[in-house]
């Protein structure tokens, strides 16, 4: 049951993503749905196999848009995901929220800089302010709204210990 | 979990090595086989889902723009009632304009009479037109037995005349005789009003000599025999012909010339 939810999730979030683009897009900024799934739920998957794939199908499914560096998708979708991962068990007193956005925060950055220097070979601060800063509040605002949905349909918390349903 | 666990390391490997490769190969062989497998694979699902999402945006869109219809029309459907409104008033101004040209134009035919134009404000209560008011009286100069015309013919004669009104008994009236000639044959007789007939707005035309010839269409005007009315303006045409139970009179029906169903301006005659 478990897996076929994971399997509806990455469905609907790589459609959202990629054939109901014009829904989440505000103003020309889409948020990455897929780099805010992949570090959510790596950081509650208590299967390291499971969670590794995931992170990997994420960055591969990302970076296999139209428009997206693959090498930069997959490198940053993965190592967020292992930063979310490591981030689980350190830093106790700060919430879970916090870590996850924080992570998110940091990968959607260097990712939207990554791109953009990859297409325009500079950065101005007119990049910053109109196409990285707005992809970066987009893509966190939309982990917002993922992190309780994901959390509560993929995974349990009991005794803040991760139990797979 | 210690993040530094031989498994990670190889997750983190894997994924460098992922990265690296769809690096490479991008920028080696111009072709990334991850990418090209993953859109083949997923390109069939994106399609179907396009689709929905296609039709969806298109209902989206078909809401949208039966909104913005909907306040098209409310704003076409005023500015068609606004010129609906304006269109109305333009024939009825030009309808005015005729009505008062013909006037001006009768005035001018007959300078050998002092004339005074004056608008109808009511009419009598029953249907037929008897009796009309008219909107000037003796302060106008205007007096009773004063004659009323239109451009299409004689209305009638005043038998009321207020300070700033008139009361016109028209031929249509029973107690109204007007001395005619037929126009035609120059034969003279008197058009009369008749309660039946007056319900249809027509007159009847008597004591006309058997030998006067008159047919179906003859039109008949004012001889000015009478003292009463001017000579020479239209009573009506004639609709039908009869004689009377001795046989020596005639007596016809007559449509006015006067249209009293439209009866706007008239053209009062101080005789």
């Amino acid at each position: 049951m478990r897996k076929l939810k994971l399997v509806v999730w990455m469905l609907l979030i790589y459609l959202f993503q990629t054939v109901f683009c014009g829904a989440i897009n505000f103003n020309g900024t889409a948020p990455d749905l897929l780099l805010a799934f992949a570090v959510i739920f790596a950081f509650y998957e208590w299967e390291t196999n499971l969670a590794a794939l995931i992170i990997i199908l994420c960055g591969v499914l990302a970076g296999s848009e139209a428009g997206r560096v693959f090498p930069a998708a997959v490198l940053v979708t993965g190592v967020a995901g292992l930063m979310s991962r490591a981030l689980f068990k350190t830093a106790k007193l700060v919430p879970e929220f916090v870590k996850i956005i924080s992570v998110i925060i940091v990968a959607a950055f260097s990712l939207c800089s990554f791109e953009y220097f990859t297409v325009y070979k500079s950065i101005s601060v007119y990049a910053l302010l109109y196409s990285i800063l707005p992809y970066v509040i987009y893509t966190t605002l939309a982990a917002s709204v993922m992190y309780p949905l994901i959390k509560k349909t993929l995974f349990r918390m009991q005794d803040k210990k991760q139990l797979i349903i | 979990m210690n993040f530094f666990q031989k498994k990670w390391k190889i997750i983190l490997v894997i994924i460098a090595a992922v990265a690296m490769s769809g690096f490479i190969l991008e920028h080696f062989a111009g072709v990334n086989p991850v990418k090209v497998t993953v859109k083949t694979i997923v390109t069939p699902i994106k399609s179907g889902f396009s689709y929905i999402a296609h039709s969806l945006e298109e209902l989206r869109n078909f809401v949208w723009d039966m909104r913005a219809y909907k306040e098209d029309n409310e704003r076409l459907e005023a500015e068609n009632l606004a010129l609906r409104q304006q269109n109305r008033d333009v024939a009825v101004y030009r309808e005015e304009n005729e009505r008062l040209q013909a006037l001006l134009d009768l005035q001018e035919s007959i300078s050998e009479y002092q004339t005074v134009a004056a608008r109808v404000i009511s009419y009598s209560g029953n249907n037929w037109y008897e009796l009309i008011e008219i909107n000037k009286g003796t302060l106008n100069g205007l007096d009773e037995g004063d004659a009323v015309v239109t451009p299409d013919g004689l209305v009638g004669k005043i038998t009321e005349a207020g300070p700033n009104y008139s009361t016109v008994t028209t031929v249509l009236d029973t107690n109204a005789a007007v001395g005619i000639k037929v126009s035609r044959t120059g034969g003279s007789g008197f058009v009369e009003g008749d309660a039946e007939l007056a319900k249809n707005m027509q007159c009847k035309l008597s004591f006309v000599d058997r030998s006067t010839p008159i047919i179906v269409g003859d039109v008949v005007e004012t001889s000015g025999t009478s003292g009463i009315y001017p000579p020479g303006f239209p009573v009506g045409s004639i609709m039908s012909v009869s004689a009377d139970s001795t046989g020596n009179l005639k007596y016809a029906v007559i449509d006015p010339a006067v249209d009293f169903d439209m009866l706007k301006e008239v053209l009062v005659i101080k005789w």
